[in-house]
């Protein structure tokens, strides 16, 4: 073979060698270029909207879906008001106690000031692509002694959109509580229209569907001699 | 470069290419896509960030009259504890920059590599990759204000994990090539040398039919391009091998009619011949008669040369000569013996100088050749000149040479000379009795030997003409020979 045949075959094998790397080459150059690249966007303008002037059904759809799965971003907050005693900050939270006991959704009792509160301070609850607009409820746990409330109330609105009561004083107010109609008394606390529910499904009759052709939401409660819940899900 | 080579390599080039071109777009297009979607958690970790440091801790602290922390830092700090993202704060890594870029709250302290320091306007969000302490990460920076101030809220976000998925495809592309090019390679040799195959056998058969073997045919498979042409090749063949035959059959047809007619036209001659000896010794006195009859004996002793010659010619081509050892010294004193009369009448000198050694040759045959080489360089040199022949001995053979300092040729007669009646100088030639056969006979003869004929020559300074003999064995054949 002659010299310049061997040197084209050793050119050629070098070639493929080449063509071999050639993607780790692409690589480093494709990082080389990330990482001289600067990206600019331009931000969403902050205006003044609140989520919680959506309908009552999309605030808890946020609810239902940030305590669900992770399509809604969440960021918890510990408690930092300790400027406010709970009398002053839970006031307004104990006024719609008062108001879902009037409707019948909840049993009738002595809501007031005099109570334990304890709280994991303040979530705020991000939609995907709409973050200038955050949902902020707080969980809250006031301890009565005889009954414990447990509640996931809206900061800014004061709706509560969770509640669980339970207790040994929940016997005697579960005894003259009208529970088995008590969640349509729940929705109308709530300002679902009656009109888009559907009738309660599953074994106990526990779930009631809510479509309103943009959103689908499953109403939840559950009840018993000793205890009481409201929920929603995904 | 073999056309084996080339199919392999374009073969092999062409799935590297391919292979390293779909390996790499894969894998960079899933890569990018990771980005993007790991870029994007940045951008809104980002904005989490900065919507609820704008939702809570700018409305909580600046409460006039319930403020507990009095400085920007002390808010961005507490801030800072009390935020977590899902069930973890693991993972979630800001500070807070003023304009200057300097670092008024952080909560890591990592120093990332590049010192970037450009203002960025409000309304915008830069983003950018970085890297820190051999990790990957995305640091996102976006402007805001607070209590009147300018400030940069930077996130980082921690894209390492996808580089190091991206480097192990990449480890797993190079298993893949790597059995590409092994398995690949034995199966683009395997290729290869099939395809190949048929070629070589082509290019054998036309090597074994260039020389001379007409008969062969190349067995014809498949019905591919390649058959094809084996098909067409053994067409061609045939059609050769048919016109060789008939100009074969044309050429002994002109033998066998120049052997009878040199045959048939022998026996005038030598009527001629006889007749004008007779004439000639009768014709004292008669000077015209003389002349004339000078003149048919000349002609007819040169006619019966020729037609000899010609007898020679033809005779040569038929037979077949068995070749003997004979010493040099015995076999050149003998052509010496023969040609010293005839030189010595033409008035030049014959030099020798031979070496001691065997010649494997038909002795009448070689001594044809001698014989007409020295007649040559008689005819071709003048009274007085000088001829010289000399012997040596080879490796594996002997060469002699005769060289005259006559008249030479240019490089147009050489390569005539050795065809049947060329005469590189006609009137000289005929004076002389030739008839342009002397060296095609020679030629003839030599290659009968399987020797080689080699011719020197230049014009004005002579001409050597030298025979390279074959089949000499040196001292082993002396002992042959005693």
């Amino acid at each position: 073979m002659k010299l310049w045949s061997k040197i084209k075959i050793l050119l050629l094998f070098l070639l493929l060698f080449g063509f071999c790397i050639l993607p780790f080459a692409g690589a480093y150059i494709h990082t080389a270029y990330l990482e001289s690249k600067i990206n600019r966007l331009s931000t969403d303008p902050d205006t003044e909207e609140d989520q919680n002037t959506f309908p009552i059904a999309y605030q808890l759809k946020i609810v239902a879906s940030s305590t669900g799965d992770s399509s809604a971003g969440t960021v918890q907050l510990q408690e930092n008001e300790k400027s406010l005693k709970p009398e002053q900050l839970y006031a307004p939270v104990i006024e719609q106690l008062k108001l879902m006991a009037e409707k019948g959704a909840v049993p009738n009792y002595q809501y007031g000031n005099k109570a334990l509160y304890s709280s994991n301070g303040k979530v705020l609850y991000f939609v995907s692509g709409s973050e200038s607009h955050p949902l902020v409820v707080r969980d809250l746990t006031m301890n009565y002694g005889t009954i414990t409330v447990s509640l996931l109330y809206n900061t800014e609105n004061d709706i509560i959109y969770d509640i669980y009561m339970s207790g040994s004083g929940m016997k005697e107010l579960m005894s003259s509580f009208q529970a088995d109609n008590s969640y349509l008394k729940y929705l109308d606390y709530l300002g679902v229209s009656e009109k888009y529910i559907s009738a309660p499904q599953g074994e106990g009759k526990h779930v009631v569907s809510y479509d309103d052709g943009s959103v689908q939401l499953g109403f939840f409660y559950s009840y018993s001699s000793e205890s009481l819940n409201y929920w929603v899900e995904d | 470069m073999k056309y084996y080579w080339k199919l392999f390599f374009a073969i092999m080039l062409t799935c590297s290419f391919f292979l390293s071109l779909g390996g790499f777009a894969l894998i960079e297009t899933g890569f990018q896509k990771s980005y993007d979607r790991e870029a994007a958690s940045a951008r809104q970790m980002n904005s989490l960030l900065y919507y609820s440091l704008k939702k809570e801790a700018m409305q909580e602290y600046t409460v006039e009259g319930n403020a507990v922390l009095i400085n920007e830092k002390a808010v961005f700090s507490y801030f800072a504890k009390s935020v977590s993202f899902g069930q973890t704060t693991e993972g979630l890594q800001f500070r807070i920059l003023d304009l200057e870029h300097k670092v008024v709250y952080s909560n890591f302290s990592l120093k990332p590599e590049i010192d970037w320091k450009e203002q960025v306007p409000q309304g915008e969000l830069v983003y950018f990759l970085d890297r820190e302490q051999g990790k990957k990460i995305i640091r996102v920076l976006r402007p805001f204000k607070f209590w009147g101030d300018e400030y940069y809220l930077e996130n980082l976000w921690d894209v390492t994990n996808i580089y190091n998925k991206k480097q192990e495809q990449y480890q797993i592309f190079v298993e893949i090539i790597a059995a590409m090019l092994v398995f690949g390679g034995s199966i683009a040799a395997v290729i290869s040398y099939l395809l190949v195959k048929p070629l070589k056998r082509l290019s054998t058969a036309s090597t074994l039919i260039g020389k001379g073997n007409l008969s062969l045919r190349i067995p014809v498979r498949g019905t591919d391009e390649v058959a094809m042409l084996s098909s067409q090749f053994n067409l061609m063949t045939e059609a050769l091998q048919r016109k060789i035959e008939l100009i074969e059959e044309e050429a002994r047809n002109k033998e066998l009619f120049v052997a009878a007619f040199s045959h048939e036209i022998k026996t005038p001659l030598t009527a001629m011949i006889g007749f004008s000896q007779r004439i000639l010794g009768k014709a004292a006195g008669d000077s015209d008669l003389e002349i004339s009859a000078g003149y048919i004996y000349e002609e007819g002793r040169r006619l019966e040369q020729l037609s000899m010659k010609l007898m020679d010619l033809i005779v040569l081509d038929r037979e077949e000569i068995e070749l003997e050892p004979v010493a040099a010294s015995f076999f050149f004193s003998h052509v010496i013996n023969l040609v010293s009369p005839m030189l010595n009448h033409a008035g030049i000198a014959l030099e020798a100088e031979m070496e001691e050694g065997i010649l494997w040759i038909e002795s009448t045959l070689m001594e044809t050749v001698c014989v007409n080489l020295i007649d040559n360089a008689r005819k071709a040199s003048s009274q007085g000149d000088k001829i010289r022949i000399c012997g040596s001995r080879r490796d594996n053979g002997y060469d002699f040479s005769v060289t005259d300092q006559g008249i030479g040729m240019n490089p147009e007669i050489l390569s005539q000379i050795t065809k049947a009646f060329y005469m590189a100088d006609k009137s000289r030639s005929r004076k002389e009795g030739g008839a342009g056969l002397g060296l095609a006979i020679c030629d003839k003869i030599i290659r009968m030997h399987h020797a080689k004929l080699e011719v020197n020559s230049e014009q004005g300074c002579g001409t050597s003409m030298t025979v390279h003999l074959y089949g000499y064995t040196g001292e082993e054949d002396d002992e042959t020979m005693e």
